[in-house]
């Protein structure tokens, strides 16, 4: 495994808040990596210290082995568009295509012409002037356009239709198959890019709680399904993550089971279901699920 | 940090400050365009009043004319356009080039090529409309738009010498009061503001009360248009080191 950015000990504070406290991590080559978390809880902060848009208070951050803080040869391999950029004035959206090639040296015209095409945006139309999900857009654009060697989505779903979401799924797992690169999803609308994450870093309050693997998250819990006295009978003595329950049926969210468990339970004539990364999350971060669906 | 694959990370040799400079050109609407428009306005309304003035009113009234209005004030907006400029590729153009991976002194860098061009452009313009306008006798009617007082009378090389440094003084007070923003927001300008009035009225206060007035005319007669305009360089270049002093500590933080 190599690590193509690595973090230790990271801490930022803004006056008497600590945005980012204390957290370490690396980034592995090649792999899509999400980065969950609420609203507020350090994420865009994260982000902005690995691409030297921002000063660490403490900590050491290695982007490339190197830090990243005014460092042309590490810079010109990041992309980062932040959910909230902010473009020169009268930008319009041709402009920002525009100026790609002379900042991003893996530019693809294109390609971005393409996507442009695809999301439907207006590039005549003054940025100040584009919707919310437009504006996304710009900024999905030009992250898959950059074809940099380390990528980062900053809440990337913000204000898309079910068909621009889409299309952001499609082409980004088409485009990584084809130009493999290593990318960093922020975004707290978890059940939408699921697919996609091999790794997750959960964040919560600037600690980082959580930085495992997808598919062994994903297996570290599973939901119990069948008639409410087998399944109270095979839930008992174990950790509930979650009940629910319709008449005498009942649906028990527990952690890992083991293959003798799992055959217990299909004996006892349960069925098991997988459990939802957003369900994990939302868990560990002590929120109701409602947050996360807005 | 022992897991890093540490391959050596080589630049590419991609100018960057070239980059940030054809930022500025990417869209040249703000930057050609619409001053070009603006004093072609001006210049069309003027001509308009001047040509009022010479058909309704005697020959004597034309040569007051062409006295007052060579203390015209009508290029000024000329001066203000890089000052606004400035100030907004602080605040907007430094997030975006941040977030195009450019570094604070790549940014910084090319944004005061693209001042010092664009003030070139413009003061060259003026220069040359200000020759036409002596050669043709104010445009056929004895007005002063281009070729006013206030730039001397050193010849159109010397002229257009002047408006391009004092169109760069303003552009990179303009660049100062930007990046004082956007590193310390309001406070950042309050006390850039405040800063400026006590050396100003310091410094009036020190000449009125010495009686140094006459000195001080004296010392800027003395040197003349040639070497009192040369003297704006101090400002202009104090304002480029406070202006980067402040960018290179500013982060692409979002807000207003």
């Amino acid at each position: 495994m190599s690590a193509v950015a690595e973090v230790a000990g990271l801490t930022k504070r803004y006056g008497s808040l600590k945005a980012v406290d204390d957290v370490s991590f690396a980034i592995e080559t090649g792999k899509v990596t999400g980065l969950l978390g609420r609203n507020g809880a350090g994420k865009t902060t994260i982000m902005s210290i690995l691409t030297g848009q921002d000063f660490a208070t403490s900590g050491e951050v290695r982007v490339f082995g190197e830090s990243p803080v005014e460092h042309s040869a590490v810079l010109e391999r990041l992309c980062f568009i932040r959910e909230s950029q902010r473009y020169p004035e009268d930008f319009k959206a041709r402009h920002v295509l525009k100026a790609g090639p002379w900042f991003f040296p893996n530019w693809d015209a294109d390609y971005a012409a393409q996507l442009a095409e695809d999301f439907r945006l207006p590039l005549d139309r003054r940025i100040k002037k584009v919707s919310r999900g437009q504006l996304s857009a710009i900024g999905i654009i030009v992250g898959l356009a950059s074809r940099a060697p380390l990528t980062f989505f900053d809440e990337p779903y913000l204000g898309l239709d079910a068909t621009a979401r889409q299309i952001f799924y499609d082409r980004l797992l088409a485009d990584i198959a084809e130009q493999p690169r290593t990318v960093v999803l922020s975004t707290h609308l978890i059940d939408e890019v699921a697919g996609l994450l091999e790794h997750v870093l959960l964040v919560d309050q600037g600690r980082l709680v959580l930085d495992e693997d997808a598919d062994e998250l994903r297996g570290s819990a599973a939901t119990v399904v069948g008639p409410r006295a087998a399944v109270d009978a095979f839930v008992a003595g174990r950790e509930i993550i979650h009940r629910d329950g319709i008449g005498g049926l009942a649906s028990v969210t527990v952690g890992r089971l083991d293959p003798a468990e799992r055959a217990e339970a299909a004996a006892a004539g349960l069925e098991l279901a997988p459990v939802s990364l957003q369900q994990l999350v939302v868990r560990m971060t002590g929120s109701t699920e409602k947050e996360f669906d807005r | 940090m022992s897991t890093i694959a540490a391959p050596a990370v080589r630049p590419t040799g991609r100018n960057r400050i070239l980059a940030v400079f054809r930022l500025y050109f990417a869209n040249p609407t703000q930057m050609v365009w619409q001053p070009l428009l603006i004093l072609a306005f001006i210049f069309a309304v003027n001509w308009l009043i001047w040509l009022i003035v010479a058909v309704s009113s005697s020959g004597s009234a034309t040569e007051g004319m062409s006295t007052g209005t060579s203390w015209s004030g009508a290029t000024a907006f000329a001066f203000v356009w890089p000052l606004v400029v400035a100030t907004q590729a602080m605040n907007r153009t430094f997030p975006f080039a941040l977030g195009f991976a450019a570094t604070r002194r790549d940014f910084y860098l090319g944004t005061a090529l693209a001042l010092v061009a664009m003030c070139a452009g413009l003061a060259i313009l003026i220069g040359v409309l200000a020759a036409v306008e002596d050669a043709t006798n104010g445009w056929g009617l004895g007005g002063h738009m281009f070729a006013v007082t206030y730039f001397g009378a050193d010849g159109p090389f010397a002229r257009t010498w002047y408006v391009f440094l004092l169109m760069l003084c303003f552009a990179f007070l303009g660049s100062v009061s930007g990046a004082l923003y956007v590193r310390w927001r309001t406070w950042g300008i309050l006390a850039f503001g405040a800063a400026l009035a006590v050396l100003i009225i310091g410094t009036l206060a020190i000449v009125a009360l010495t009686n140094g007035w006459a000195d001080v005319f004296g010392f800027f007669a003395g040197l003349g248009f040639a070497g009192s305009y040369p003297l704006l360089l101090i400002p202009t270049v104090l304002s480029g080191i406070v202006g980067w002093a402040a960018i290179r500590g500013a982060t692409a933080r979002s807000g207003s």
